[in-house]
């Protein structure tokens, strides 16, 4: 295995998984020595934002890699992608636990009635097949199928934010820049595909 | 010492911030305490004792511990993060403060507050404070009905409604806050409702006067009503003959009405009402459901006889 400046690749990834659990050791220390007086919303937030930020953070490699040159990021996609879902995941439960009591009667009303949970059961829908077949057996074995299934990447960012932004009251930036910023880097893409085809027809 | 920001003496990065300024304040203010106690306990550290004499209608459910009650708040003015009231409860003093009472009155005036507490039979109601946001609380209250102060100002025939408007926080702290909502913040109710025995002028709670995040010095309680129509930090009574508007109602009408009763029948795009989550009751507590006019459905139904409660919300 290559080695670079901060040692072999596994523990290059070592320290972005430690790195990225922190949130979680974060809501831990908030749980047991804050008691915070509404823990269902600690919970949902840190985890819900935690999922979105390494969502978008992993949306942002190919385009980072592509400007930069820094083929090695690559390497960190999957990894990222798979610990968002973890963090999703914790968010849908603390949800179920927490707030629906765990009752599919209370969920179904809910999606019905609440656009922000729809959009937030859409994105997590859509990122469960991807976290399911982010490992390298999926990739050899999906081929061709892979790529084209991992573009619901590009509408489930979208139907996160959506789902961020339809929950606050609007009198946060934050849901709106998140959005911004996934709107920035799907025309990054946009824009970089149109180049490498402009590219290939002059070829 | 008045620094201005523009002064070019002095780069903005230097000023000190009031939340800095603030919370050195208060560590100078607690190590004069190590030296002078019983003098320093004054306006920075705890308030005044409020006592009341226990009223009948008393929930007898436990109270919501008094820490959760002061650092969960909804008080946009000082932040619109829960935490953030508490936080910058500094931004304004409390003292002196008066409200001005006004419109359709035979007594309009300037009145301090000192006077205004004085108006009406101090009590201690517990009532439970359901928030929009689908938590309550149950938090022991210290006022008296509304409606003492509004017996002494002699409305008009003319006023159907009373208006309520706290202070404007772009004015006292400019740089500080959020512009979430149109400020002033201003709520209303109409004049059965502001003269009906629960609402309550509130200058305590847990046997204490108000802390700013709460609302000091005196604030109004409704307790059928989600929380946003209690409206914090008075400064102006209006006594009107229309409607007048409301702040939440103005920011998002299909979302919040005008008269806001706590009606688990109808759904808030965002929360259910059905439910709610007690606030202190830990994590394994099951959430309460959430009664009609969050159970005070026999005192106050009457005052909305014959209308669609889903319509006017």
């Amino acid at each position: 295995m290559k080695s670079g400046p901060l040692g072999s690749i596994s523990v290059q990834k070592a320290i972005v998984i430690i790195i990225c659990l922190l949130p979680l050791v974060n809501l831990a220390r908030i749980f047991v020595f804050e008691q915070p007086a509404d823990p269902y919303e600690v919970a949902a937030h840190i985890t819900g934002e935690t999922a979105l930020r390494l969502l978008i953070i992993t949306l942002a490699i190919t385009p980072i890699r592509s400007l930069t040159g820094w083929k090695r990021l690559g390497i960190f996609r999957r990894n990222l992608g798979v610990l968002s879902f973890c963090y999703a995941l914790c968010h849908v439960f603390f949800y179920m636990w927490l707030e629906a009591g765990f009752s599919p009667a209370y969920l179904i009303d809910d999606l019905a009635e609440r656009r922000y949970i729809s959009a937030g059961f859409a994105a997590f829908v859509m990122m469960t097949p991807l976290a399911v077949t982010s490992n390298n057996f999926s990739v050899r074995k999906l081929g061709a199928l892979w790529r084209k299934l991992h573009r619901l990447m590009y509408p489930l960012c979208i139907a996160a934010c959506i789902h961020y932004l339809w929950l606050v009251r609007g009198e946060d930036a934050g849901p709106f820049v998140y959005l911004a910023i996934v709107l920035a880097l799907l025309a990054a893409r946009v824009i970089g595909r149109m180049r490498r085809q402009g590219s290939a027809a002059r070829a | 010492m008045l620094v201005k920001k523009g002064d070019s003496r002095i780069k903005p990065s230097e000023i000190t911030s009031r939340q800095a300024y603030c919370s050195r304040r208060e560590i100078i203010a607690g190590m004069a305490g190590l030296v002078a106690a019983p003098f320093a306990q004054g306006a920075t550290t705890s308030p005044a004792p409020l006592a009341g004499a226990p009223w009948p209608g008393s929930l007898a459910d436990e109270h919501t511990p008094k820490r959760k009650a002061i650092t969960y708040n909804n008080f946009y003015e000082l932040g619109n993060k829960k935490e953030e009231p508490a936080e910058n409860k500094h931004f304004y003093d409390s003292k002196p403060w008066k409200v001005k009472i006004g419109g359709l009155v035979e007594k309009p005036g300037e009145y301090d507050v000192d006077e205004l507490i004085g108006w009406g039979d101090m009590q201690e109601r517990v009532y439970r404070l359901r928030c929009v946001e689908a938590w309550s609380m149950v938090i022991p209250w210290f006022g008296f009905p509304l409606n003492s102060l509004i017996d002494r100002v002699q409305p008009s025939g003319d006023a159907k409604y009373v208006a309520f408007q706290t202070f404007h926080p772009l004015k006292l702290f400019p740089d500080e806050i959020n512009t979430s909502l149109p400020w002033p913040y201003v709520e209303g109710l109409r004049m059965d409702e502001a003269r009906h025995d629960l609402t309550l002028l509130t200058f305590g709670m847990y046997g204490e006067e108000l802390l700013n995040q709460n609302g000091a010095p005196l604030r109004i309680i409704v307790p059928w009503k989600y929380g946003y129509k209690s409206i914090k930090a008075l400064v102006a009574i209006d006594f009107v003959a229309e409607q007048p508007p409301t702040s939440w109602n103005k920011q998002a009408p299909h979302e919040y009405g005008f008269y806001s009763n706590v009606n688990p029948e109808r759904d808030h795009p965002r929360w259910s009402q059905k439910e709610e989550r007690a606030i202190g009751s830990g994590f394994f507590a099951d959430k309460r459901t959430t009664d009609m006019f969050n159970g005070y459905e026999e005192e106050v139904a009457s005052l909305y006889q014959g209308m669609d409660l889903i319509e006017n919300h």
